[in-house]
């Protein structure tokens, strides 16, 4: 009964047409806006990606990593002195104003690297050499950056040219690729005592302490000793993840935004199927009964209605996934505007499709059932 | 008549229906025997409850009283899912409107019944092929019910009521939508069926251009059976 179950369902082919679209349309918005939201909530995390630490420690009141509370430059000694840290480095993170070759003015964040370890380097380095960060005045920029400070013409910028950072010369010495960031302002790696140079002048300046705990001790319990003996907050890198996805869910409208888009397009997705499908029941119900007058039980005709929603379903999941993709790959390539899409997501979106499928299977196997084969006598 | 073997009995059955607040009696006191091999048709104005015995008989509606046996298989007594495998394995049913799916060709649609039995595809198709060649429509296999006739979607009805051989057929006005030559050779196909293969017919109608072809002729009025004519 397969072949007849599709070729009932796929020879209506305005319903099949109107089914196939509802599917896809809602697998499409379902993938392109989770992934959109996924791509955000990277992008909000993006110093974590870039920097490769596992244990971030800040000030007590740090909620999330794009906003932070300095730290006194004697907690570093402090966070070194405690138990099982195997090294402990100062991080400085700070948006700054930049002068490009062109005069032209763009926001940068300055990384300020501890300048004997280089620890929490960018992990992806494109082009030069890391150790260059060593010179005075050096700094490494990201591909973002290599873009707007070179975005007038014949202003291109390259290995060993110059822009300034705070009116102080900045010399590129290298390329590297990182994750974009929520601000949309390019990274500019340099070290620890040379991000002092270019930053104004505050009481405290260093924005994170990176460390690492010995081998064989779980970065999770190091934290929690540092936070036991120093008083200062210290997170593992997956942790300070899930704090600042969680700070932007509670004090951001981006999750409702993008959440009720979701919903809504979920819910047009279950009203369009489960009433196209519906119809389709109800206008072939005749056939159906027929079916059942013949003999065909009506736990047969559910698996018919299962596999002509399924088959549907599959179809418009398969192509939403795949318009999805392309959006992605297009917007991959221009970088913007975010888009991350997890394997997780299409088990998610998946899962949404095969409820839409299920929910009008079921509005349609009540008219079924509750059909009397005898009616067939009356049409 | 080929034998006075009894396929179907009918004895004292009663059909009420609730219509609002009313209830309609659609059949009283209904007493029949139909024997195997035998052509019956069953006639009587609208709403004598011709299509209701039809519909009792052939295992798809359920009565209030009495008792149905179709090949000594008491209908009274079984469930919906026992009603299910009755009509698979025994009925053929030949209905009005002809009732093919559209979208299915001709020899499809006659395979369904060989499909529900679980029949291979390629197995059912060649059967049902084989069928319609029996009401002369073999090369009529591939085409879809909106490119043949009338008289022809009725020969693809009764096809598909044959497929599977069942012991009792059924047919509903199987001529009202047809002209009269046709009607014509869809009975005689349907008289050869009762002749040869001692299966049992019934046929409700109204057309009385076709009584010629019955055994006897059980004729309603008022969900009663008023006469017997032989």
């Amino acid at each position: 009964m397969f072949r007849i179950a599709l070729k009932m369902l796929f020879g209506d082919r305005t319903k099949c047409i109107i089914l196939l679209s509802a599917l896809t349309f809602s697998s499409l918005l379902m993938t392109e806006q989770s992934a959109i939201f996924c791509g955000l909530m990277r992008w909000s995390t993006a110093l974590l990606q870039n920097s490769n630490a596992k244990i971030w420690v800040v000030d007590p009141q740090v909620e999330q990593i794009n906003e932070t509370t300095p730290l006194r430059d004697i907690d570093l000694q402090r966070v070194r002195s405690v138990k099982h840290v195997k090294w402990a480095m100062p991080l400085s993170w700070t948006i700054i104003q930049a002068k490009a070759k062109s005069g032209e003015f763009l926001q940068i964040q300055l990384i300020g690297l501890d300048s004997s370890t280089l620890a929490g380097a960018p992990r992806n380095l494109l082009e030069g050499s890391l150790l260059s960060l060593l010179q005075p005045k050096t700094v490494i920029i990201d591909q973002l950056a290599l873009e707007r400070l070179s975005k007038r013409k014949n202003s291109s910028i390259d290995l060993g040219d110059v822009f300034e950072i705070n009116d102080i010369e900045a010399r590129v010495v290298g390329v590297c690729k990182t994750q974009r960031h929520f601000f949309n302002y390019p990274f500019v790696y340099t070290t620890y005592p040379n991000s002092l140079q270019y930053r104004p002048k505050q009481r405290r300046m260093l924005n994170f302490i990176i460390a690492e705990p010995h081998e064989d001790i779980s970065p999770k319990v190091v934290a929690e000793q540092i936070q036991k003996e120093t008083g200062l907050k210290a997170f593992t890198e997956r942790d300070f993840f899930w704090s600042t996805i969680w700070w932007v869910f509670e004090n951001t409208g981006i999750p409702i935004a993008i959440g009720t888009t979701i919903i809504l397009v979920f819910l047009v997705g279950l009203c369009v199927s489960g009433q196209t499908f519906y119809s389709f029941v109800v206008e072939n119900i005749a056939h159906f009964g027929i079916l059942k007058a013949m003999g065909l039980s009506n736990k047969k005709l559910i698996h018919i209605l299962l596999i002509q929603a399924f088959s549907v379903g599959l179809a418009g999941y398969g192509m939403g996934i795949g318009l999805a993709s392309l959006f992605g790959w297009s917007v991959l390539y221009k970088g913007f505007p975010p888009f991350y899409l997890p394997y997780e997501l299409l088990f998610i979106v998946f899962a949404s499709i095969v409820s839409i499928c299920l929910f009008s299977v079921l509005l349609a196997a009540r008219k079924i059932t509750s059909y009397e084969p005898g009616e067939v006598f009356k049409q | 008549m080929n034998s006075q073997e009894i396929a179907v009995h009918i004895e004292h059955v009663y059909k009420n229906y609730t219509s609002g607040h009313s209830i309609v009696h659609a059949l009283k006191d209904i007493s029949l025997d139909i024997y195997k091999g035998e052509l019956i048709m069953v006639v009587g104005p609208s709403g004598s409850g011709k299509t209701t015995l039809l519909s009792l008989v052939g295992g798809t509606l359920s009565f209030n009283s009495g008792e149905i046996s179709v090949f000594d298989n008491p209908l009274h007594t079984m469930t919906e899912e026992e009603l299910t495998l009755f009509r698979k394995d025994h009925i053929g049913f030949i209905f009005q409107q002809f009732h093919l799916i559209p979208t299915l060709t001709t020899a499809e649609n006659v395979a369904i019944p060989l499909l529900i039995h679980q029949v291979p595809w390629e197995k059912a198709l060649k059967k049902a092929e084989e069928t319609l060649e029996h009401v002369h429509l073999f090369d009529k296999a591939p085409c879809l019910p909106k490119e043949l006739s009338g008289g022809e979607q009725q020969r693809v009805a009764i096809a598909r009521a044959l497929v599977a051989e069942p012991r009792l057929i059924i047919c509903d006005e199987p001529t009202s939508n047809l002209d009269a030559t046709t009607g014509k050779k869809i009975l005689e196909i349907l008289r050869s069926i009762a002749n040869g293969s001692k299966r049992s017919v019934i046929i409700v109608t109204h057309d009385a251009r076709i009584l010629d072809y019955a055994d006897r002729i059980a004729e309603m009025d008022d969900g009663a059976i008023k006469e017997i004519h032989t």
